[in-house]
């Protein structure tokens, strides 16, 4: 693959590169295989498929998404900090609705979280998702009963799902959650908007020798001449407009992808 | 066509592109700006979630170890400091006397097993628990507006702008080691 090797490939890994700098480096997350990703391997194919007809089932009626994720350690990050970077990365739940539940299991930790996205939290709050914790989840997998553990966790969790759906969510959400996505900065549009009013700007000041350069700032930042042109672009565009475009890997098996849900951390968890 | 006329039009676009990246550079430092303020705003919605668990576990914590009195009374004067806090730096440094404060009391309440394997005090520090995960993460993304943009206030040519329009640096929400609570939910 010839691309793989030009320099302008080269130039836009570097560019990336220092991006992904500039945004303090999130961990890696892996890519969901499906509404259960099993990294860890203690589910069996039975519960495997008891799970997703219950995610299935949940998601159809209420457009609510659970995702369960399974590891064997999330080090160096805490589980709450790579839960949300996972959380972030999956976009678990509707957009706009906000109704994504991440279930992680880290087996080697022995620690377990379960995070909500913004539209789940008045349906289950905090201590609720405790609650359920305590009487399902904990008691099994202290005995070593992972699978059976995360199906009555996850029965549990779905049916208060379900048993509030309909109006629950839809009704309680304009209160709880803060659609914060509406104000993030920039919007895929403004940047493109901004990119393509610099281009123009840079045109017509009849630089003609810069023009070339300017579609690869990387190298138009090398020159001695006027690199100051440029200076906007990292800084606007670093702040999450990447992680939109490249976060997924969905592609894998026949798995569409979650709904576009974010979350801010809400939740409980704890160790076994 | 006389050259005068061509220096003349090369100067007018010179004068546009400079003008047109101005105005750029300031629309893009306003939305930034603005960001910045709304994801403060959702910082502010977990501090007041915070003060408002807070009576409650104070009341919880009380049942069991009300000799406890000097952290508990620690504890309610950094709230209603916090509740008179006006700028972002007393909000902050507020946030963070009110959590080294909790953090004493959670130091403290390994003592009480009672209190420990009380269910409502369970719950509110679930609640607690959440809450301060959820600070935590509205605190990184206000964190990461923020650096983006007092970079780009004191680069060039923001600081240009910056200067004549009067953006101001914003303050990073840091949290030192004493402050920094993580509830932890044992068995």
């Amino acid at each position: 693959m010839a691309w793989l090797r030009s320099p302008w490939f080269c130039a836009w890994l570097i560019l990336l590169a220092f991006l992904g700098q500039v945004a303090a480096a999130p961990p890696q997350v892996p890519s969901p295989v499906g509404p259960v990703t099993d990294l860890a391997g203690i589910l069996d194919a039975a519960t495997r498929q008891r799970l997703e007809q219950i995610i299935l089932e949940a998601r159809e009626r209420t457009t609510a998404e659970i995702a369960i994720l399974t590891v064997p350690s999330t080090a160096p990050e805490t589980i709450e900090e790579y839960s949300v970077a996972v959380f972030d990365r999956w976009k678990i739940g509707k957009r706009g609705q906000d109704n994504g539940l991440l279930f992680l299991v880290a087996v080697q930790d022995r620690r377990l979280r379960i995070t909500t996205g913004y539209g789940l939290e008045g349906i289950l709050p905090d201590g609720k998702i405790g609650e359920i914790r305590d009487r399902e989840i904990v008691p099994r997998f202290r005995a070593g009963r992972y699978a059976e553990g995360i199906l009555r966790g996850t029965e549990a969790l779905a049916s208060v799902i379900l048993g509030q759906g309909q109006d629950g969510a839809r009704g309680k959400q304009p209160a709880a959650p803060p659609a914060r996505h509406r104000n993030r900065f920039p919007s895929r549009s403004t940047g493109i908007l901004l990119g393509i009013f610099i281009f123009l700007v840079l045109f017509s000041a009849g630089l003609s020798s810069v023009d070339r350069s300017a579609a690869v700032p990387v190298r138009g930042r090398r020159r001695r001449g006027p690199s100051w042109w440029f200076g906007s672009g990292p800084g606007g565009f670093s702040s999450g407009g990447f992680s939109g475009w490249s976060g997924g890997g969905f592609s894998s098996g026949s798995f569409g992808g979650f709904g576009g849900g974010s979350t801010g951390g809400g939740g409980a968890g704890g160790s076994w | 066509m006389k050259p005068v006329w061509i220096i003349l039009g090369v100067l007018v676009l010179i004068v546009v592109g400079v003008g047109g990246t101005a105005v750029s550079k300031w629309n893009q430092l306003v939305a930034m700006d603005t960001d910045i303020k709304a994801k403060w705003a959702q910082v502010e919605n977990q501090l007041q979630r915070r003060a408002d668990l807070i009576p409650n576990l104070v009341e919880a914590v009380k049942g069991f170890a009300a000799q406890e009195r000097t952290i508990l009374e620690a504890i309610a004067n950094a709230r209603a400091k916090m509740a008179g806090a006006g700028s972002v730096q007393d909000r902050i440094a507020g946030s963070n006397e009110l959590s080294s404060a909790l953090a004493r009391l959670l130091v403290v309440v390994e003592n009480y097993p009672n209190l420990k394997s009380d269910a409502t005090f369970i719950r509110l520090m679930d609640e607690l628990a959440g809450t301060e995960n959820r600070l935590a993460v509205e605190r990184k993304r206000y964190n990461d507006s923020v650096q983006v943009y007092n970079v780009a206030i004191r680069q060039f040519p923001g600081n240009l702008i910056a200067s004549v329009s009067g953006f101001k640096e914003h303050p990073f929400f840091e949290v030192p080691p004493a402050a920094r609570l993580v509830p932890q939910v044992k068995f």
